[in-house]
């Protein structure tokens, strides 16, 4: 009766040690192949050669993180933040430069020539190219008008040609105001073109281009400032 | 027509060795593990049976894959595997899939028993999963890119605390070179081995890697004298591997390894090198924090196990956990009888 009882007890660990045996081996088999579906799934299989990121670039990221005073793993949400506030400045800008442009004509519209073909010249002190573009954007708008501005501390200049006047190309215009600087360059198409001339020399080129035209179209109005 | 059966394996033994070396240098992912100089090193010193494989397109007969091995027979826990690296993983011909070749490698485990791919996130190789791969993540390793060269590596990537202490081993007269014989460098090694309790390479292995990888294997050193820190280098495709480091403690004030792991980046930025792999390290380790300082990068390493029950004998972080019992007897582990026979047996 002992010796069964031995033998049955012996025959029980055995079966539990060899039951517990081969279940760490199938744990250790399911855990080694999710592994290894990861592995692949997280994309860990790459043919970069280096394997590497470049410290120079790792370093660059970690100081546009402090920079920006964010940990590293939330730089890409703050560059998104920075970019929409960007472009909302932009566009704010771009609204408030209208505003002026649109305000600046219509005090000048009471002295400026009514009903009739007129070159109106625009010099301004600061602003670039956008800001000059923005004034020769009103002939586009209007039947019989060449508009000329420039910018006094960058050089730059920009034509507007009104659709009426056919005969004359914004692009011409710019070409004969580059011919009157010693360098520096523009172009555009028959409505509306810009340039670029060294800053000291670009009133008197479009002042002179200003006079030249001013006997084949009209009267000309006095710089903005 | 299953994976497997799409291509056929052959040992290189077997009159395939021309057609393994010639595949393997022209492989853009060869490492120097991957080479028959480290096969020749091994088999000059450890007692393993050479597993290397050719794996070939079954209708074709061409070369499309190859991979290094050593049988390591232990009385319960033998496999096959790439030992003391890193790098383990297959070569595959660059338009081949890379399934079959592993589908066939894991076909042979049924008669030569479980294999161990050392493979990292670089290697290019997938189809593990659907080769029936068990996996297990054995750390990192640290690699530095030279592209941007010495002087902007110093500048960008280099921590300031780096740059602190080369001027301070500068000052305390450390001299740098590239030494020839290894002597010196084996006795520091083995002191370095003793103070961490873990079982050396013999002499012999560091003799047989300078002899079979000639002038692709370096050894640097700092002294004062009397060398006070060294570190043998494999350099293979571009990448020098920092092999084995060994540094006397007593002269860490004056912050040997500094000087020299930035000498040895400084000389290796004006030479065909591309990148310097520091090895394998724990990411959470006082090591890990000292790569850090030169602003490597850390590669995800894995080792892969077929059958993948037998992913345990892959997996290097029992080693660590063994750890507390190796500091109590790290004077029989480091013996310089006992310790290579052990490092033998480990295979790691």
């Amino acid at each position: 009766m002992t010796g069964a009882a031995i033998l049955i007890g012996g025959l029980l660990v055995v079966l539990v040690v060899t039951n517990l045996y081969w279940r760490r081996r199938l744990a250790a088999a399911r855990d080694g192949l999710r592994h290894t579906i990861e592995w692949e799934a997280t994309g860990a299989t790459t043919k970069d050669p280096t394997g590497t990121v470049d410290p120079s670039l790792q370093l660059a990221v970690k100081e546009a993180a402090e920079t920006a005073g964010v940990p590293v793993e939330e730089l890409p949400e703050r560059v998104e933040t920075y970019e929409k506030q960007r472009r909302k400045r932009g566009k704010e800008i771009e609204r408030l430069r209208e505003a002026w442009v649109d305000s600046w004509w219509a005090v000048a519209e009471r002295s400026l020539p009514r009903n009739e073909p007129r070159v109106v010249t625009v010099g301004i002190d600061a602003g670039g190219h956008e800001v000059v573009r923005a004034f020769a954007i009103h002939a586009l708008e209007t039947d019989d008008e060449i508009v000329l501005g420039y910018d006094r501390s960058s050089g730059a200049f920009a034509v507007g040609v009104s659709e009426g006047f056919d005969h004359w190309s914004a692009a011409e215009i710019a070409g004969d105001i580059v011919e009157h600087a010693p360098s520096g360059g523009g172009g555009g198409h028959q409505q509306l073109a810009t340039g670029k001339i060294p800053p000291d020399a670009v009133a008197d080129a479009v002042e002179a281009v200003s006079t030249e035209l001013e006997p084949q179209v009209s009267t000309p109005m006095a710089p903005a400032d | 027509m299953e994976p497997a059966d799409r291509v056929r394996v052959r040992d290189l033994d077997a009159g395939f060795r021309s057609e393994y070396e010639q595949f393997v240098s022209d492989h853009p992912a060869r490492t120097a593990f991957h080479r028959l100089a480290w096969k020749q090193a091994i088999e000059r010193t450890f007692d393993y049976e050479p597993a290397y494989r050719v794996v070939l397109n079954a209708a074709s007969g061409e070369v499309v894959g190859a991979i290094p091995g050593f049988g390591i027979q232990r009385m319960l826990a033998s496999s096959h595997r790439n030992p003391f690296c890193e790098y383990g993983f297959p070569l595959v011909a660059e338009d081949t899939w890379a399934e079959p070749v592993l589908a066939a490698l894991a076909e042979e485990t049924n008669s030569i028993g479980p294999r161990i791919i050392k493979d990292v996130s670089f290697s290019g190789v997938s189809g593990y999963r659907a080769a029936g791969y068990g996996g297990v993540d054995t750390g990192v390793t640290y690699r530095l890119p030279l592209a941007p060269g010495f002087d902007r590596l110093r500048e960008t990537a280099f921590d300031p605390e780096l740059r602190r202490a080369v001027r301070q081993a500068t000052r305390a007269g450390l001299a740098f070179e590239l030494a020839d014989g290894i002597d010196g460098f084996h006795r520091l090694y083995q002191d370095t081995m003793r103070r961490l309790g873990s079982p050396p390479f013999p002499q012999a292995f560091f003799q047989a890697l300078k002899d079979t990888f000639q002038e692709d294997c370096r050894l640097w050193m700092v002294r004062d004298g009397e060398p006070v820190a060294g570190v043998l280098a494999l350099r293979t495709n571009g990448t020098c591997h920092l092999l084995v480091n060994g540094s006397n403690r007593d002269h860490f004030p004056d912050r040997p390894n500094h000087l020299l792991y930035t000498r040895v980046i400084e000389q290796l930025a004006g030479t065909r090198t591309d990148i310097v792999d520091f090895g394998r390290t724990d990411p959470d380790s006082g090591v890990a924090d000292f790569k850090d300082l030169f602003g490597a990068t850390p590669v995800r390493l894995a080792s892969f196990a077929h059958p993948p029950d037998f992913v345990g004998r892959a997996n290097v972080s029992g080693l660590k956990q063994l750890a507390p019992m190796t500091r109590l007897v790290g004077p029989a582990l480091t013996h310089p009888i006992v310790g290579p026979r052990l490092k033998e047996l480990i295979a790691e």
